[in-house]
């Protein structure tokens, strides 16, 4: 038994409606300048067509396009021609929209350190210490820039937080080992140190902090021999 | 012509999904949260690797600390091989020739140094150096800049109270000898040295007097 005419009718009726819906937001997206900026944008930034890609993201923003991906891209195709200076201002944007967001803070944090803005680099991290969880690289950097600040015992500690997140990383490993020369704490730096060259018998760096703690320790001929390792120059 | 209840709501309904559906698609573009890429600047990265020569440059501050200077001085002259300019080799260098009694080689290197880029123990190792060699009024020269900077370091005083009295300056010398005197009172081996210039300067009352002090008379 078929619907009735009445039935019909409202079927209809509502099919017309939603299509009028689609068709009115592919209109949207079809013909509106920021997308079309946008869309253009992408296929320049996927094409790592950079140059090409800024000044059609920049359209594209001051359009009013609120996509957080144009902001984004924006500030990766800033990065990717080394215009710092630019970028700086679309990072702090990308922040102030989306404070969430990690890898933004993150990078923000770069290019105020680039550009000699410690402070302000050392403020932000803290305010975000929430996110470092999600992003071990926060944390390592807010290490860093205490370290460079000289407060030494808040980097270490941050250090051996990054240590704990992420267990394998050598690199972690290796900041703390140079840390806790500098602190005197010379067996756990030699330990470290020795653990990044067990896994990793070419690391020079790993090397040449070992051969340092060891001559700090006094142990100089022991020293010396790495020293002589780092050269390639044992028999 | 009058419109129906119905076919009013439908119309309304119509023009109200047209106007807000790409309002609504415009509001859904802030919501997403795309991800960044990692950073791309460097600052700070770990495991950052030193060259060659400043790694041997090491090596042989450690080798002269362990005063193995014979090997210190090969890791010093490969380091200027690669870095002939290197103001830190060469007055390394220098020092660890001088120390090792190669006084003609320690002079060679040293003077090839500025003066204005060498630290206070390098210019006076260059001072011992043209002392040895009776240059004496370069080592003058370098004492007295030392002094002015450092006026209590009595030891480097007292060679440049013997290069004066050697030079014959002995009124200059036993001006020096009477400051050592003054803060060194008890010094028997400075006093005795400061009779031995009195005497030279024809002072012998007083430099029996003096001699006289060291004896306990």
């Amino acid at each position: 038994m078929g619907l009735d005419l009445k039935t019909r009718q409202y079927f209809w009726f509502g099919a017309f409606l939603g299509l009028t819906a689609l068709v009115s937001v592919a209109a949207y997206l079809l013909l509106c300048p920021q997308w079309l900026y946008f869309r253009q944008g992408e296929d320049y930034f996927f094409a790592k067509e950079f140059d090409r890609a800024i000044p059609v993201y920049q359209k594209a923003v001051a359009a009013g396009l609120k996509r957080p991906e144009a902001l984004i891209h924006l500030g990766e195709a800033y990065l990717a021609t080394q215009q710092f200076k630019k970028a700086l201002p679309v990072y702090e944007q990308i922040v102030r929209t989306d404070p969430k967001n990690p890898g933004a803070v993150d990078q923000l944090a770069a290019l105020y350190d680039q550009f000699g803005r410690e402070d302000e680099a050392l403020d932000l991290l803290q305010r975000h210490q929430h996110l470092m969880d999600d992003q071990p690289a926060l944390r390592l950097r807010l290490a860093d820039l205490y370290l460079r600040q000289q407060d030494l015992a808040t980097a270490e500690q941050l250090y051996r937080q990054a240590l704990q997140q992420t267990p394998e990383s050598l690199a972690v490993r290796l900041k703390l080992a140079e840390l806790l020369g500098w602190t005197k704490q010379y067996d756990e730096a030699v330990q470290l140190a020795r653990e990044v060259l067990a896994a990793e018998p070419d690391n020079q760096a790993a090397r040449l902090i070992l051969a340092r703690v060891l001559s700090w320790q006094g142990r100089r001929e022991e020293a010396v021999q790495e020293y002589r390792k780092l050269l390639g120059e044992t028999p | 012509m009058k419109w129906s209840k119905g076919r009013l709501a439908f119309w309304l309904a119509w023009l109200w999904l047209v106007a807000a559906f790409p309002l609504l698609a415009a509001a859904g573009e802030t919501s997403s949260s795309a991800k960044v890429a990692p950073s791309i600047s460097t600052a700070g990265q770990p495991g950052e690797t030193m060259a060659d020569w400043q790694a041997r440059l090491e090596l042989a501050r450690l080798l002269s600390y362990q005063k193995k200077y014979a090997e210190a001085a090969t890791e010093y002259e490969k380091v200027l091989r690669e870095k002939p300019d290197s103001v830190e080799a060469k007055t390394e260098l220098g020092q660890v020739l001088f120390w090792s009694g190669k006084r003609a080689e320690a002079l060679e290197i040293l003077e090839q140094v500025p003066l204005e880029k060498m630290d206070d123990l390098t210019r006076t190792v260059l001072a011992d150096l043209y002392r040895a060699q009776k240059r004496y009024d370069r080592a003058e020269a370098l004492y007295r800049a030392y002094l002015d900077e450092h006026p209590e370091e009595w030891g480097i005083r007292l060679k440049l109270a013997e290069l004066l009295s050697w030079s014959k300056q002995y009124r200059e010398s036993l001006d020096q000898y009477e400051l050592i005197l003054q803060a060194r009172p008890d010094d028997v081996q400075v006093r005795r040295k400061y009779a031995l210039v009195l005497s030279w300067a024809g002072r012998k009352a007083e430099a029996i007097k003096e001699l006289r002090k060291t004896l306990g008379k």
